[in-house]
This record gives structure tokens, sequence and C-alpha cells, in this order.
């Protein structure tokens, strides 16, 4: 393999967990479009724990996740009130913030708009990121067989029945913040120790956004969905190269093509039983 | 009887021994033209080099012109015969303005298309996270637009970068709007949410005046704005209490037209002072009345440019619907860079076989890294130690509605 694949694989690896931070509050049908901010949080605060501390990668990591954890809990809370594109709005505001905030505080840190360098000392391998994308489809496996991933789907599908047959939304929602903002976190921080170099710049609006499309396209119903939406947008445009100037164009009216025939993203509940394929596999036999 | 034998012997020798010598002689006179001929032309069907560039996304405004620079700088030595006979050719790849992607397009470029050198990437944070992979790869990338402070030095020997970072940039600018203007105290007024505004505003301007023994008004309390803000008015209320020559503004020109129309609106009729970002005719166009008077450091304007490039410049990017056509410096540092290239493969012998690729980057690093006598459009360009380019900076003043270099 070369270096280009390894680091096409590397980024496909940060992709995904960074699409299924996004998919936990989606789970919930909660939008959340700032979730570059918890990748930001993630990474400058595992960067700082290596470099300025000198602790090894992996509790780092571990801490960067849990500090992204805890502002995503504090967030969930406000966010509870708010719903649809108010929530959305909130959330990219909420990436701007944290945007903001490493550009303008702790420069002494984190270098500020110049950026944070000398992170060279942690070098990082693509097991290590292979392996946080692994730990967590093991951990989405078990929660989408768990009485917690039922109600996790009913919350999804109406939140006043939900709520009607007992189920505590409220932790639920703040919950699946924070789970996904740990990720996010995660993601962040494999992030910072692969290319060895961060600034405020990286986590903006867009990489939010793109986050979030990840989600969108490939489906937010199950956890399948983001691996396959992070898939297409990290691989795709790899494969569009010859293209030229026309890549980005090309892209965008695959993706428009396939909003149009999958309209709730490509890999859904239904898809992914047999009964779903049953009648398809009778009308090819004699 | 035996002693003509002798000498005819001897005389034998003397003739065997004159040809062997003839023939050294020969072969020593005649091998270097030979291996001069077999090193003239270089081996292979085409010279590869390649340019990582935001195609799409950010920097699209500003590479998608450099694309053509890129394109009349090929075509111009393929005419003349390429590089010692063989074809010169670019592979750009789209870095769709990321760093993530910046990194990747380094590799592909560096390991499947295994090209000698690479143009780019454009903006300083792609370069932040690609120079690293190339200095590691082993293969010069020469950036047209990055001019953060320190950049490339760390990754050194392969990162280069033609342009002069802000600080240098930065004493040029300031140093002719004092004398013009006879400043003696100046107010800061800043970006805070772009990077490079916020570097030229908070470090980079209040630096260099500092420096030159100009008094900053709101030292410790610069006054900010947003980028893309489409109301200044706040700002520069807050100036009309303050007592200053002149203003160090730090940010992208399209703000600095917004904030200099809102400062003539309120009556203050002090002139500013930016960095390179200020360097677009849309500057000037925009600006109007208000925007006269304004300075920033380049390092090429077309008015001081060969009239037989911009011409040719200027129809591409007319014919392309670039409006105005004028190149800029980006478009200029793109094309001297190829020139560079050029020049590093036809003096340091690159062979181009396949199986010298390595030792063929090495021999370009070295090229570039050494060269001091290498001519661009506008004046001589080398690369110093830290990878930047030492050559001409000029301090550009907007005058009757465009840019010009200030005498």
């Amino acid at each position: 393999m070369s270096s280009y694949q390894l680091d096409l694989f590397s980024s496909l690896g940060i992709n995904i967990l960074l699409a299924l931070s996004v998919y936990c509050p989606m789970a919930t049908g909660q939008l959340s479009i700032g979730n570059a901010g918890f990748m930001a949080i993630g990474a400058y605060v595992s960067a700082m724990l290596t470099v300025h501390v000198h602790l090894p990668l992996f509790p780092s990591l571990i801490i960067g996740g849990i500090a992204a954890a805890i502002i995503g809990v504090l967030f969930g809370f406000p966010a509870l009130r708010l719903k649809g594109i108010f929530l959305a709005m909130a959330t990219l505001c909420f990436g701007e913030i944290v945007r903001n905030f490493f550009m303008n505080f702790l420069q002494t840190l984190t270098g500020g708009a110049y950026g944070f360098r000398g992170i060279g000392d942690v070098p990082i391998l693509i097991s290590w990121i292979w392996g946080w994308v692994a730990l967590s489809l093991v951990f989405f496996f078990f929660l989408s067989r768990s009485r917690l991933g039922l109600a996790l789907m009913a919350t999804h599908d109406d939140q006043t029945v939900s709520e009607l047959i007992g189920i505590n939304i409220v932790f639920l929602k703040v919950a699946a913040f924070g789970v996904g903002a740990f990720i996010g976190g995660v993601a962040g921080g494999l992030y910072a120790h692969y290319y060895l170099y961060i600034e405020p710049e990286f986590f903006n609006v867009w990489e939010s956004i793109f986050i979030a499309l990840y989600v969108i396209m490939g489906g937010m119903l199950t956890y399948w969905g983001p691996v396959l939406g992070a898939s297409i947008f990290t691989l795709l445009p790899e494969f569009l190269r010859f293209l030229q100037d026309w890549r980005g164009a090309f892209f965008g009216v695959v993706i428009i093509g396939l909003m149009i025939a999958r309209p709730s993203g490509l890999v859904t509940r239904e898809i992914l039983r047999i009964d779903f394929w049953i009648p398809y596999l009778k009308r090819r036999k004699p | 009887m035996k002693r003509s034998k002798v000498r005819s012997r001897s005389g034998w020798e003397l003739v065997l021994s004159l040809t062997i010598l003839l023939c050294l002689g020969v072969i020593t006179f005649i091998y270097p033209f030979h291996a001069a001929r077999a090193e003239s032309k270089l081996a292979g069907k085409e010279v590869r080099i390649g340019a990582a560039w935001g195609l799409t996304g950010t920097w699209r405004d500003w590479t998608s012109k450099n694309a053509i620079a890129a394109q009349m700088a090929i075509e111009e030595i393929n005419a003349a015969g390429g590089i010692k006979g063989v074809p010169l050719r670019i592979i750009i790849h789209d870095t769709a303005s990321k760093p993530m992607e910046a990194t990747r397009t380094v590799r592909k470029l560096a390991e499947d298309d295994k090209v000698l050198a690479i143009l780019g990437p454009f903006s300083s944070s792609e370069c932040e996270v690609a120079f690293p992979v190339g200095n590691k790869i082993g293969i010069s990338m020469i950036s047209q637009a990055s001019s953060k402070p320190g950049l490339s030095k760390p990754h050194r020997p392969y990162a280069f970068r033609n342009t002069i970072d802000e600080i240098k940039l930065g004493k040029v600018a300031v140093k002719g709007f004092i004398q013009e203007y006879n400043i003696k105290r100046v107010a800061v007024v800043h970006d805070i949410k772009d990077a490079i505004g916020l570097i030229l505003g908070s470090k980079v301007l209040p630096t260099v005046f500092k420096k030159m023994g100009v008094t900053i008004v709101n030292e410790g309390n610069y006054i900010t704005f947003q980028i893309k803000d489409f109301d200044f008015s706040p700002q520069v209320t807050k100036l009309k209490g303050m007592d200053f020559d002149g203003i160090a503004f730090g940010g992208l020109y399209f703000d600095a037209v917004t904030f200099v129309k809102e400062l003539r609106r309120q009556g203050l009729s002090q002139p500013i002072v930016g960095g390179s970002p200020f360097i677009n005719e849309y500057f000037p166009k925009r600006g109007g009345k208000a925007a006269e008077g304004t300075f920033a450091p380049c390092t090429f304007h077309h008015s001081i440019a060969p009239t037989k490039f911009v011409t040719e410049f200027v129809k591409r990017a007319k014919a392309k619907g670039f409006d105005p056509p004028e190149p800029v410096m980006y478009d200029n540092n793109v094309y001297d860079a190829i020139y560079f290239i050029k020049y590093a493969i036809e003096k340091m012998g690159v062979t181009n076989r396949p199986q010298d690729l390595a030792k063929d980057r090495e021999k370009i690093m070295k090229g570039l890294s050494t060269s001091k006598d290498y001519r661009g459009i506008v004046g001589p360009v080398a690369f110093n130690d830290a990878g930047d380019a030492d050559k001409p900076a000029f301090v550009a003043e907007i005058k009757d509605g465009k840019w010009f270099i200030h005498e």
C-alpha cells in the first residue's frame, strides 16, 4: 500500500468517526451541524496534553474526548428546547464559538491563529484510527440490539409517544449529544496527531456541514449510513480526480442524484432487513 | 646486425606507444563530447511536474488564474524545445482548498504520478500539513501565496515559498507609508476571525510600526471586526475619539473596502496601510475615491512587468472570462517557479530516468536552494535558508482608481 493509499484510508477512518459523532444526536432526531467544534476541543485538548504535559497518546485522546463530551452535555441541555432549523442554527453557532475561542484565547498554549505546531513527538499509525472505528462500530452494534437502542429509535420516530410510554427522552437526548461529542473529540485528537498540526481554521463551518452531510447522505436511521456516507464523501472525489475542474461539479450532481433517488439516505432500516429483499429475490425466479 | 634489430624493435615500440597514446588522446578528447551529447537530451518522453492547488473551494478565484500562468509557461517552454529536448508536462490535482486533501494530493503526485517537483499548495493552512509530507518524501514544493512568517523553515530542505513573509513585506510597506504621510501615531484595526487578518493586525503591523518608532495610540486595545462584517460604523466611531495620523489594517481587501468607505463617510481622512491581502484589483475598483492613497506591499505589478508577458496573459485571461484580466503577483510567482524548476533541471544535470527519480528530486532541491543567478519576470529570484524567496518587494499605492507602484 502506498503512503497515498494509507493517507486516504486514514482520513476515511477519521471521517467515519466524525460521521458517527453526528449520527448519535441525529438518532434522537437532533440535527447537529457544529460537530467540528467538538472535534476542535478534542484536537486541542489532546494535543496540549501530549505536547505540554507529555502524557501518552491514549490517555490524551480519552481526556480530549471526555472534555468534548462534557461540553456536549452542557450544550445538550439548552438544545433540548430547540428543534429543526433552530437547533441546526444553534449548533452551527456553537461550532463557530469554539473556533473563535481557540483563535483568540489560550494563545500561549495553542498558538492562536498561527496554529499549533510541535505535535510531532507522538506519531500515530493507521491502526490507531481504525482501532477506534472498530471500537465505535462494536459499540453501535450492541447499542442497536439493546433496549436503549429501541428507545433511541422510538425517540427519533415520535417523541410524544416515546414520552407517553415512559422513555426518558431528556436523558437520551443529552446522552446522545455527550456520546457524539466524545467520538467527535477522539476523532479530533486522532486528526491532530496524524497531521501533526492544527489551527482553528481547520474546524470551520464547512467542516461541520460536510460531517453532517456524511450522515444525511448515508442515512441517519442506522449506524451503517454514516459509514457509507463518509466513505462516499472521502473516496468518490479521489476517483473523480481525472475530471480536473469539473470534479466538484460532477460530485455535486452525483450527490443531488442520490438524494433524489434515496431521500432518506442510502442506508435505511428497511434495506437492512431480509424481508425488504424477498420480493426482489422472488421476482428473479422464473 | 644485432644493433639494427634492437633499433628496429625500439622503432616499432615507439610507433606502437605513439599509436596507443594517440588512441588514448582521441578517446579522452572525444569522450566528454560524446558524454555531453548523451546527457544533452533527457531520458523519457516527458518531464513531469505537479501542482497541488485548491481548484475548488476558498482559493479557487486565485488558483484558476494561476493555472493560466502555468499553462503559458509550459507552452512557451515546449515551443522552445522543452527541457533539453523533452517536453514539459504539468499534472494539476485539486486540494479542494482543504489541508487534509493537500497532504493526499502531494502523496499522489509524488508516488503515483512520479513528478520531479510540485507547485503549491496555495495557502498557509495547506502548506502547514503538506510541507512535512513533501519534505519526508524528498520532493521540492514551491508555494505561490503562503506568507505566514516562518512557515517553511521547519520543513527544509524541500519546502520553498516563492513569496516573502509578511514581516519582511510589512517593513517595506510601512516604511513607504511613514515617509509619504509623515506618520507619528497610528491606530490598529484588525480581523479576529480570519487567520491572516489576525496575524497581520495583532502581530506583524504593530511590531513593524513600533520598530520604526511610531506610537500605537490603541496599544493593547486594538479595534477588531469579523471577516465580511457589513457595518463598520462602531469601529469608525471608536476611531473618532482617537488622535492618529494613519491606520494599520489587518484584514482582507473586501473588508478594507467596506471599512474605508465608512471611514470617509464619517469624515475621517487618515490613510490606511495593510498587508499583501490588499493586493487585488477589486480594491480600487470597489473602494472608489475612498480607497485613494491606500498602501500595501507587493512583489509584482503588471505595470512593471514585460509587455509581452502581460499582453499574452491578459489575452488568455479575457478568453476565460476573468475581469480584471491583469496578472497579479501569485500568477507571476507560479510562472517564475516553473522557469526556476526548468533552470534547476538544466543546471544540476537531472537525468529524468525512472531509476534516478530520488536523485533527480534531490538535485532539483539543491538547484533551487543554491542558485543565486536566476532571474524572474521582474527581477532576480533566489531562495534563502528559510526557503522563502529573496526578491524585490515594492510598495503599491491606489491612485486614480488603480494600484500603482509607489515611487
